[in-house]
């Protein structure tokens, strides 16, 4: 179905938009009618055909391009929808949260402008994928190492915005941002931290330059359009050891997190590692329907069977040692000897895994930054094809662990889903990301998914546990959850809003974020 | 399976005179190792092999080893998607690569 226009923008107002965007970025690079299916939320968990439908998308090319796309945009109170690369699918992927936004599609500004052996970085623009940078760095036998996650197709630019994790010691990828250009709503263009002093030659090594650190304002917001990106990339070690260690009853997350928690803060475990649920290990590496034809979510006699067959447990720590052997060898060591505490526990490197495909090669690959999709094959385990991440965030602690896993495993299960999830040790903390599985063709499927999600979010948020990113539709849920002292935080994303985008053309209602013509409407 | 069993001679002279060219120079088969490949490489660590291979049958499972495909039909899922595979944007692939490739794959 034709999209609906956007709120308080007439026909020929679009019509005449669509004219001059396409004087801009050039006729064949604004798309319409058939061609807009691309931009749409592959993945729907919508019943309603009305919502998160693009009107159109547009394909800038350069900086100077987005500033006029804004002058008009402007002009005519048209919203844009800025994508990186628009493959951030278990969130909505390129699809606007309100239907009628022009997608403005930045994958043409695939330019790697710099990668930096010596000092370890590179400055590029948002359409560059991990693909990309990866064949780029191999091209020319640079020795730096990505920290990607698990798609490998993805913007290294659009990922580091939307907070998301890989899993080398670089895992926090917007930690590791330094320096970007952002293209305003009014069309000027800032350069933030040292970029912002003219000849400068520290862009890309220090963050902060001078006065206010306003970096953090453009990730997961609506208040410009990010052009330019630095990245910290780690130079090659000296080694590189990858192990799994094994857990065999669902309670051992108690421990298990218990025993991380020192190993993480003390940095003896040097990555952004992960525990990863039954499910979500054999689901990569196998299909449900080779283990079990019934219906809902798997028996635990079932479960038996896969850890046997894979040998995985019930939990699957997946970590890796980076350094001269001397250094791993001694960190390794302590690691073991921590985890040998919980019994039935077992350790295993590369060499000790018997079968061609298996889990922990393929996060081999992943925790040293080689870009994959590999991860995917979990949209196979039920046939189902859709997919969508519920990730809250908790302290280190055992407690935390087992009551998150209790609440979500359980509700997951309930409404008939397999439990697939990890928990990424952060710095300081958990996210437990849930991913749900689901047959996106299937609309009462899709209903049960969304009366699951809504729970999730309230339950977790009543436990004081809240989402770190979220899929388009539960943007205004999630955000309404981080209210604390009457909606401060919010009334301040407004006030900012307000003064850097007055005309609301830049993603309304991303993370929650309506400008005022709009308040009044999702209120 | 026809193509991987061409005499090296052969495929010279087709890559010279059959291979699928886009108009602004990316063959069908860098169009594929680019986009297409990490999902659909041989092998059950690639996502769209392996659900072809159960969906389809394990003699179906790898694109470039088929000879049933039909252009249109990979020109369409492309850009609409199919079960767990995204379509994919005019700005990934263009409609020129896009033809290009399909031609690729059924040639």
């Amino acid at each position: 179905m034709t999209a609906p226009l956007p709120s308080g923008v007439s026909p020929e107002s679009m019509s005449r938009a669509l004219e001059k965007f396409g004087n801009i970025v050039g006729r064949q690079w604004v798309f319409t009618e058939k061609d807009i299916s691309p931009y749409e939320d592959p993945y729907t968990i919508s019943n309603d055909e009305s919502e998160y439908k693009p009107y159109a998308a547009i394909a800038p090319d350069s900086v100077e391009q987005i500033q006029a796309i804004v002058k008009v945009a402007n002009e005519y109170g048209i919203p844009l929808w800025p994508v990186s690369r628009g493959k951030n699918f278990a969130y909505g992927g390129a699809a606007p949260v309100m239907s009628g936004s022009i997608v403005l599609d930045l994958n043409r500004m695939n330019r790697i402008l710099e990668v930096n052996e010596e000092f370890g970085y590179a400055l590029v623009e948002p359409g560059v994928s991990y693909f990309d940078l990866y064949d780029y760095i191999q091209e020319r036998g640079m020795k730096l190492w990505l920290d990607v996650p698990d798609p490998g197709w993805g913007s290294v630019v659009g990922n580091a915005l939307d907070h998301g994790i890989g899993y080398t010691p670089y895992g926090d990828h917007f930690m590791m941002q330094c320096g970007m250009e952002v293209v305003l709503a009014n069309g000027e263009v800032v350069r933030t931290g040292m970029g912002a002093m003219p000849g400068n030659n520290t862009w890309q090594l220090f963050k902060y330059g001078f006065g206010p650190y306003v970096d953090g304002i453009f990730s997961q917001s609506n208040f410009g359009i990010v052009t330019k990106m630095g990245i910290w990339l780690m130079p090659e070690p000296a080694g590189y050891r990858p192990y799994l260690i094994t857990f065999e009853r669902e309670d051992d997350i108690e421990e298990i997190t218990e025993i991380l928690r020192p190993l993480k803060v003390n940095n003896i475990v040097q990555n952004a590692a992960t525990v990863r649920s039954l499910v979500l290990d054999a689901a990569v590496v196998s299909t449900k329907s080779q283990y079990y034809d019934g219906k809902g979510p798997i028996p635990p006699s079932v479960a038996k069977k896969i850890m046997a067959d894979q040998q995985i447990g019930m939990w699957n720590f997946c970590g890796a040692l980076y350094g001269p052997p001397p250094v791993t060898d001694a960190l390794w060591s302590v690691i073991r000897d921590a985890f040998s505490k919980i019994p039935g526990a077992k350790f295993y490197f590369p060499e000790d895994r018997k079968n061609k495909f298996d889990i922990l090669l393929h996060r081999a690959e992943t925790m040293k930054g080689i870009p994959k999709l590999t991860e995917f094959n979990f949209l196979n385990w039920d046939g189902g094809g859709g997919h969508v991440g519920f990730s809250p965030v908790s302290p280190i602690t055992g407690k935390d662990a087992i009551k998150q896993y209790r609440m979500v495993s359980n509700r997951v299960r309930e409404y008939g889903f397999d439990y697939l999830g990890l928990l990424a040790i952060g710095w300081r903390e958990l996210h437990h990301v849930v991913v749900i599985v689901y047959n996106k063709d299937d609309p009462e499927e899709r209903q049960r998914l969304d009366e699951l999600f809504n729970i999730l979010v309230d339950e977790a948020a009543a436990e004081g546990y809240g989402e770190y990113r979220t899929h388009i539709r539960y943007m205004d849920r999630i955000a309404n959850t981080y209210n604390w002292n009457d909606n401060a935080l919010m009334k301040m994303n407004q006030t900012i809003k307000d003064a850097l985008d007055p005309n609301g053309i830049i993603a309304p209602g991303k993370s929650g974020i309506w400008p005022k013509k709009l308040r009044g409407e999702q209120s | 399976m026809m193509k991987r069993i061409l005499l090296p001679g052969l495929v010279l002279f087709l890559a010279g005179a059959a291979t699928a060219y886009a108009e602004q120079g990316r063959s069908g088969k860098e169009i594929f190792n680019k986009h297409c490949v990490h999902c659909h490489a041989p092998g059950y660590e690639y996502p769209g092999t392996l659900q072809l291979s159960v969906t389809r049958g394990k003699d179906k499972g790898v694109l470039e080893e088929r000879d049933d495909l039909n252009a249109d039909y990979i020109r369409y899922i492309v850009r609409n998607g199919l079960r767990a595979m995204p379509p994919f944007k005019p700005t990934n692939i263009t409609n020129e690569e896009l033809k290009a490739l399909a031609d690729y794959l059924v040639e």
